[in-house]
């Protein structure tokens, strides 16, 4: 089976956001594979284990998100593409990754289910429509035989069972595996395969690209002012809540 | 003519049995061999001095009293017999007495030695079939020696006796006991005499032949081994680990995935194993209800080691042939349960299937959760093995994986790294680093780690602590310190002592608290200090301990390059995993620096009047000795001494202390693993500490006090009963309740 895992790099879900410029400042920050995209691509190694072919893992990113795509070769991936392009438009990187999955006949394309840190999940979803294939998001359990896909996904408490066939997408939801620790000669191999590139030109007409987005402004959320113990007599305190829902929450 | 006669006999029968010792030897040479070349230290002075004090000394054997001066009397008994033995033969041979000075004295020697060894050898077999020591295993296997000892001793002295009857020799009391077996067949002709001298003689020299020729195809190899092992013994500090080299593009493999891929050394190990069982008993997994028992372990890659050396090598282990009887290759019959080896229900299950009860002693396959139940036993942990270890005829060599179907995942991931088992090992076997290096195979070749395990370790790589914690947050316990002087490397860049704060010390909110009460104390006695603040990361203990070498040499050189940029000289620590492996594991990386534990450095202020405690606490208070401050740095007084200096504090001692403490169950990574098998660890030594009935429950490490303070929590008694760091109680009584 002919395997792409789309994966994106995220900030590390425990590092500090500082803004300068208008802008979310990476210097030294800490890079991971975005989580469910690390579920997506141990599900592709799991179906390649289980039936054979290759993982591809492609990302879009400046120079930095190489090492994410050594991290996924490392835990098992043969090949992996890099789109030098640093836009944070879904759906420029829905049609970049479009021409990825266009040179070549992929039976199924993984991703994760979205990006911790922007919150943003369209872009597997574009590149499914791009592609005119069958999606199936936020899949918690995954079934593919002879061509054909049965996929458990989590319906807000329930589980839903959906099925399409090959040539289909499926983004992964917490819970569908566990991700492997790269071996050490995982990471030792990793560290000399080479990592094909292309610049968006390649892949996309020059119009196919005009961002669809605009970020207008960046801010940190408000400080979360310190909680305050009412004291007092019970009638008391029950009042002052009262007046501090009235007064400074404007409920009631 | 008869005599020879006698003499080819001796000859032919003495050297085909040589030759077939030396075959079963120089085999088991061979499988030794299998194993990685191994470059040892050389240090002969260090090794001759540990043979001494523990072969010719015993002192490990004593740790045990009363089967330590059993083996005493075994020990020398045997080797002032070697002499006898010689004398028995040359006179049945040449009729003559070997010329022995004082040799009336001698013969004196020979009987005494002969009857004490008896009196031994029945005390052994009290202790195990009687006494049933829950180390010892039973069976018939264990008691073949027994029947040696017992028949050749017998064989000593009626040959010594139908001697002083056929010469018709006046009875001595310098030979009380050949005496009275002359005297009791007093009467005989002289040919009958002749006659049962050569029976006797014959005997003595059969049973002395063919129980050399079962030493080596038994545990008993250890008269030839154990010796051997203790020579080589590691002579660097305790417990520190072989590191790997990961520059070695020619490498095809890290750690232990097959028995071949131990050093010989670590085979040696296998062999000179007795299974004694002193390490197990004192094993906290195994004592808890874990499948592993540092003795299994040995013995299981013994026998595999044994069973594939014979297969690589096409020679047969065993002379003569039928000594192996039986064929079938050992495996692990089962796969271990989640809830570990105690379970009543489960084994009286089993028990229903299979109709052969565990053997276990009545009491020690209790449930969980009843109130009887024991604080530790390793009873079931015993019999787990004794009833799954076996041959099967279907299994072959080449299918069976020396991770899996010898030792198993659940066993590998139990072990606490506490080296009980090789402090009371008396023949210094090495079981931590045979276990890290299994640990190494799984993380480094298979990725394979508890879940939770391997989350500790990627929140490492990302953030330098096992929560995965913002690394920018590392300082943030000092906030809020108000007249607390905390300066950075970068303030006082002139500082005496680098105080590693740890990731324990620095995110943990209890820990934190002794990280404070220490800094107060610093200040106090006027202690030039620096702290890294969020320049420091993880030591790489947890890593490294699980067998993630590749991560911890990270670490390893990225904390280096920071201690060297600002030129650090000492180093405190409040962490005795971080002291262990700053103090032995890093220099080989090139760290320049002496390194202290926080007691240390207390107890050194204390003693120089620097810090005064003049608070009295008025409490009884018991001390648990870290593994790896204690155990693994003999760091158990200072520690104490800081309490006994506190007016008012009663220390009283738990049964298992110092040496023999036993693990809180936090160590080799176990502090980030969940514990579903058996009873908690940390359970069981807070009852332990619970039997001397203390107020407080002191500690010297973060993942002890942790564990500990769980454990009163656990058992419902924190409300009466205090945990605290030696620093928070030196503290206390520093400053009193200001």
């Amino acid at each position: 089976m002919n395997l792409l895992v789309c994966i994106r790099q995220t900030f590390d879900t425990e590092e500090k956001i500082v803004i300068e410029n208008e802008k979310v400042k990476d210097a030294d920050a800490k890079f991971i594979i975005n989580p469910y995209d690390e579920y997506a691509i141990e599900e592709a190694l799991k179906l390649r284990e289980a039936q054979g072919g290759t993982v591809t893992v492609v990302t879009v990113g400046p120079e930095r998100t190489e090492s994410a795509l050594r991290t996924a070769l490392a835990m098992g991936a043969d090949k992996a593409i890099r789109i030098d392009s640093a836009s944070d438009d879904e759906s420029t990187i829905a049609r970049l990754l479009a021409g990825i999955a266009k040179k070549e006949a992929f039976d199924l394309i993984l991703g994760g289910n979205f990006d911790v840190d922007t919150g943003a999940g369209q872009v597997t979803i574009r590149l499914a429509e791009e592609l005119d294939i069958p999606h199936i998001g936020a899949v918690t359990r995954l079934k593919v035989e002879n061509g054909h896909v049965e996929a458990e996904r989590d319906a807000e408490g329930a589980t839903e069972v959906v099925e399409c066939s090959l040539p289909a997408l499926v983004t992964a939801q917490q819970g569908l595996n566990e991700p492997r620790y790269p071996s050490l000669p995982g990471i030792m191999k990793a560290k000399r395969k080479r990592i094909e590139q292309y610049n968006p030109e390649d892949l996309a007409p020059g119009d196919a690209l005009t961002k669809k987005t605009k970020v207008l402004s960046t801010f940190l959320p408000q400080q979360k002012e310190p909680g305050r113990m009412l004291e007092g007599d019970l009638d008391d305190q029950v009042k002052e809540l009262a007046s501090i829902l009235r007064v400074k929450c404007s409920l009631v | 003519m008869w005599q020879l006669l006698n003499f080819l006999l001796f000859i032919l029968v003495t050297a085909s049995c040589v030759s077939m010792i030396a075959t079963v030897i120089r085999r088991r040479y061979q499988y030794i061999k299998l194993g990685n070349p191994v470059e040892l230290e050389k240090e002969i002075g260090k090794r001759i001095f540990t043979v001494f004090s523990q072969v010719f000394g015993q002192k490990k054997l004593l740790k045990d009293r009363k089967s330590g001066i059993m083996h005493v009397v075994m020990f020398y008994g045997f080797i002032i017999l070697q002499f006898g033995a010689l004398d028995i033969i040359y006179r049945g041979l040449s009729g003559h007495h070997l010329p022995y000075p004082g040799y009336p004295y001698f013969q004196f020697s020979q009987e005494l030695t002969a009857f004490l060894i008896l009196i031994t050898a029945f005390y052994a077999f009290y202790r195990r079939y009687i006494e049933k020591l829950k180390r010892l295993k039973r069976g018939w296997k264990p008691s073949l020696v027994l029947l040696f000892l017992t028949s050749l001793m017998l064989a000593v002295l009626f040959t010594l006796g139908f001697d002083r009857l056929r010469t018709g020799e006046p009875a001595s009391l310098l030979a009380p006991i050949s005496s009275l077996i002359a005297g009791a067949f007093s009467g005989l002709s002289v040919t009958t005499a002749q006659t049962l001298y050569y029976v006797a003689w014959w005997a003595h020299l059969l049973i002395l032949l063919s129980f050399a020729l079962y030493v080596p195809q038994s545990k008993h190899f250890h008269l030839i081994t154990a010796p051997i092992n203790v020579f080589l013994a590691r002579t660097g500090p305790a417990g520190k680990l072989k590191s790997i080299d990961l520059e070695d593009e020619d490498a095809e493999s890290f750690g232990a995935g097959r028995i071949e891929d131990f050093s010989r050394k670590q085979l040696l190990d296998l062999y000179a194993c007795v299974e004694c069982g002193r390490c197990t008993n004192m094993c906290p997994a195994a004592a808890t209800g874990k499948v592993l028992s540092p003795m299994h372990l040995i013995v299981k890659m013994r026998d595999h080691l044994t069973e594939k050396g014979a297969a690589v090598t096409s020679r047969s282990p065993w002379m003569p042939a039928l000594a192996g009887a039986g064929t079938g290759i050992h495996t692990v019959q089962v796969a271990p349960r989640l809830e570990g080896t105690w379970d009543k229900n489960k084994a009286a299950e089993e028990t229903a299937v299979s109709g052969t009860p565990l053997k276990a002693s009545p009491n020690s396959s209790v449930a969980l959760h009843t109130p009887d139940e024991p604080v530790t036993d390793i009873g079931p942990t015993i019999a787990w093995h004794q009833r799954y270890w076996k041959k099967s005829a279907e299994k072959k060599i080449e299918d069976v994986n020396l991770i899996g179907d010898v030792i198993t995942e659940d066993e590998i991931w139990a072990c606490t790294t506490c080296r009980n088992c090789e402090d009371q090992c008396p023949v210094d076997n090495e079981h931590v680093d045979k276990i890290i290096d299994l640990r190494r195979y799984l993380v480094l070749m298979e990725g394979k780690v508890p879940q939770e395990g391997q989350r500790a370790m990627q929140n490492i790589e990302r953030q330098g602590n096992p929560w995965g914690m913002s690394r920018n947050d590392r300082s943030k316990w000092m906030e809020g310190l108000e007249d607390l002087h905390v300066p950075t490397v970068k303030e006082n860049p002139d500082f005496d002592y680098l105080f590693f704060v740890g990731s324990m010390g620095s995110y943990d909110n209890r820990t934190i608290k002794v990280t404070r009460a220490f800094v107060r104390l610093l200040n106090k006695a006027g202690v030039n200090f620096a702290v890294l603040g969020n320049e420091e990361k993880n030591s790489g203990d947890t890593p490294r301990r699980m067998g993630n070498e590749l991560l911890f040499q990270e670490l390893c050189q990225e904390n280096i390059a920071t201690f060297e940029k600002y030129h650090v000289q000492k180093i405190v620590t409040a962490c005795p995993h971080t002291f262990n492996l700053f103090k032995n594991e890093y220099p080989e990386f090139g760290l320049k620096a002496e390194v202290l534990h926080h007691t240390q450095l207390l107890d050194q202020l204390v003693s120089e009047g620097k810090l005064v405690p003049k608070q009295r606490i008025n409490e009884r208070i018991t001390y648990h000795d870290s593994c790896y401050l204690g155990r693994y740095n003999g760091v158990f007084d200072q520690p104490r001494n800081v309490l006994k200096a506190i007016p008012g504090l009663e220390l009283v001692e738990m049964k298992r202390s110092r040496e023999k403490a036993m693990c809180c169950g936090a160590g080799g990574g176990r502090m980030w693993m969940e514990e579903k098998a058996g009873k908690r660890v940390n359970i069981a030594r807070t009852e332990q500490a619970l039997e001397v009935h203390p107020g407080i429950i002191s500690s010297a490490c973060p993942y002890c006090l942790t564990m500990l303070s769980d454990g009163t929590k656990m058992k419902g008694v924190d409300e009466q009963i205090q945990t605290k760091d030696i620093a928070e109680i030196l503290a206390e009584s520093v400053f009193g309740t200001e």
